[in-house]
């Protein structure tokens, strides 16, 4: 009998306890590991309606021992598109800090519901894709090759357009995968932003912050 | 499986006391509190892995439960019976706020998240099925399977801000729905005198669970908890005091 009420008043004890630890408030900050570096952009094009013609052009800038930039290389970064054609295009990111090369491209598929690409054709007669605050903010400079201000000329004719999607419910557009399609001869230069915007991204421009930044010329023959 | 080990087990007891049973069980009332331990999903603090989220573990922690029930026997050995009980379980420990502010962090591909969590689970049982009950001199065993309802009262809540986004911060409110469960158990009572005495109770619980609110969740990334699976063992002492002669 005695075991008995000193195990029902242990119960009692043990459930009393419990009631009065479990309600604790808790908060952690948990910074990430580690991010790749985004070292090389490729533009990967296919004519659709001449499957030989497959032009390509390279952004790079890689990083010292020290991690940190070294001068950025745009001797490939040169976009030569025949006129009135049609073009799939692809963007390939790499990290080629590491070893095997580390194609972030692959990552930001994974992680599309919250990455979006912008692709702005300079010069262009049209409202601008991807705002830029200069003479007003003299910092807000166009990336390499691209000259800051735009010299004054003919729009370039080239309309580009996303074709891949996320998961998210509304299924907004990624822009790893796109099609290009070019108008008359001319040259002019091509931007492209990738908006990171994690929880925020609604298909515009405003949310979230800049993963990258980069310019081609173009050439449209 | 374990649905089928625990119907087996029950009706193998079952038989047993039936060939020893005495005396036709009586019509009681009693009091019962003690552990309740999550179990399956609902106890585990797994978050997953990236784009492999676990939806379902629950971070629930060794609560209690504490009730009432009361039977009717209309058959020597067989009655209805019915119990009504509040468990209560722990919520997200430091550990397990930790834990969920690493995978948001990765989900999400940010510097960093902040996650803060408060609250537990709290609910109503109310139960009701068959009871089959064998005296053995001092002893009464009981074997009880029954099917009824959950009420949650709370459950752990939890905000997520990613980096310095304070305007849409992913949240987890806590629930007040309302699932079906089912439940069965074994104990056995000691007679302490003619009316009063102890309960001692084993009882397993389980329910597909409750509705999960969220706010916030613009876009698809992340663990992301809908519906809530809960099940418990309740390990419970209490008194029992018979009704009529």
């Amino acid at each position: 009998m005695m075991k008995f009420k000193k195990s029902l008043s242990m119960m009692i004890a043990g459930g009393a306890l419990v009631i009065f630890s479990c309600n604790k408030d808790e908060q952690v900050v948990a910074p990430t590991i580690a991010n790749e570096a985004l070292t090389t952009v490729q533009l990967q094009l296919t004519n659709t309606a001449d499957a030989s013609d497959k032009p390509t052009a390279q952004w790079e800038q890689l990083l010292d021992n020290n991690s940190n930039p070294l001068p950025v290389d745009v001797s490939q970064a040169n976009l030569t598109l025949k006129a009135n054609a049609t073009y799939t295009a692809k963007i390939v990111l790499l990290d080629k800090t590491q070893s095997p090369v580390f194609v972030v491209s692959d990552e930001i598929k994974e992680r599309a519901n919250y990455h979006l690409f912008f692709f702005q054709p300079l010069p262009t007669s049209q409202p601008l894709v991807i705002p830029n605050g200069y003479p007003d903010d003299q910092n807000d400079l166009y990336p390499e090759p691209i000259p800051t201000p735009i010299p004054a000329g003919n729009a370039v004719s080239l309309t580009i357009t996303l074709t891949d999607h996320d998961t998210n419910p509304q299924q907004y557009p990624v822009g790893l995968e796109s099609n290009f399609v070019s108008g008359a001869a001319g040259t002019g230069w091509l931007r492209i932003v990738m908006r990171h915007q994690p929880n925020v991204k609604n298909g515009t421009y405003a949310p979230g912050s800049t993963d990258l930044d980069v310019g081609f010329t173009v050439t449209i023959q | 499986m374990k649905t089928k080990f625990i119907i087996f087990g029950a009706l193998s007891v079952l038989i047993s006391f039936s060939s020893i049973a005495q005396d036709r069980a009586k019509n009681f009332i009693g009091f019962t509190l003690g552990a309740s331990i999550p179990t399956g999903d609902f106890a585990k603090a797994d978050v997953g892995t990236f784009n492999n989220w676990n939806n379902k573990a629950g971070f629930a922690n060794t609560g209690f439960a504490a009730g009432v029930e009361g039977v009717y026997y209309f058959l020597p050995h067989i009655g209805v019976g019915g119990t009504l009980y509040y468990a209560q379980h722990g919520g997200f420990s430091k550990t397990d706020a930790a834990k969920l502010g690493d995978s948001y962090t990765d989900a999400f591909g940010v510097d960093e998240s902040t996650v803060t969590t408060r609250g537990n689970y709290s609910s109503l049982n109310l139960m009701a099925g068959p009871y089959f009950s064998f005296p053995v001199n001092k002893f009464t065993f009981d074997i009880r399977l029954m099917c009824g309802l959950l009420k949650s009262f709370s459950t752990p809540e939890m905000t997520v801000q990613l980096e310095d986004n304070t305007e849409t911060p992913l949240k987890q409110n806590s629930s007040t729905g309302s699932a079906f469960g089912w439940q069965v158990g074994a104990g056995f009572r000691y007679a302490l005198t003619a009316k009063l005495g102890l309960m001692f109770r084993a009882d397993y619980f389980s329910s597909d669970g409750v509705k999960i609110e969220n706010e916030n969740r613009e876009n698809m990334a992340g663990r992301l908890v809908t519906k809530q699976p809960m099940s418990w063992v309740n390990t419970s002492v209490g008194l029992s005091f018979s009704l009529g002669k």
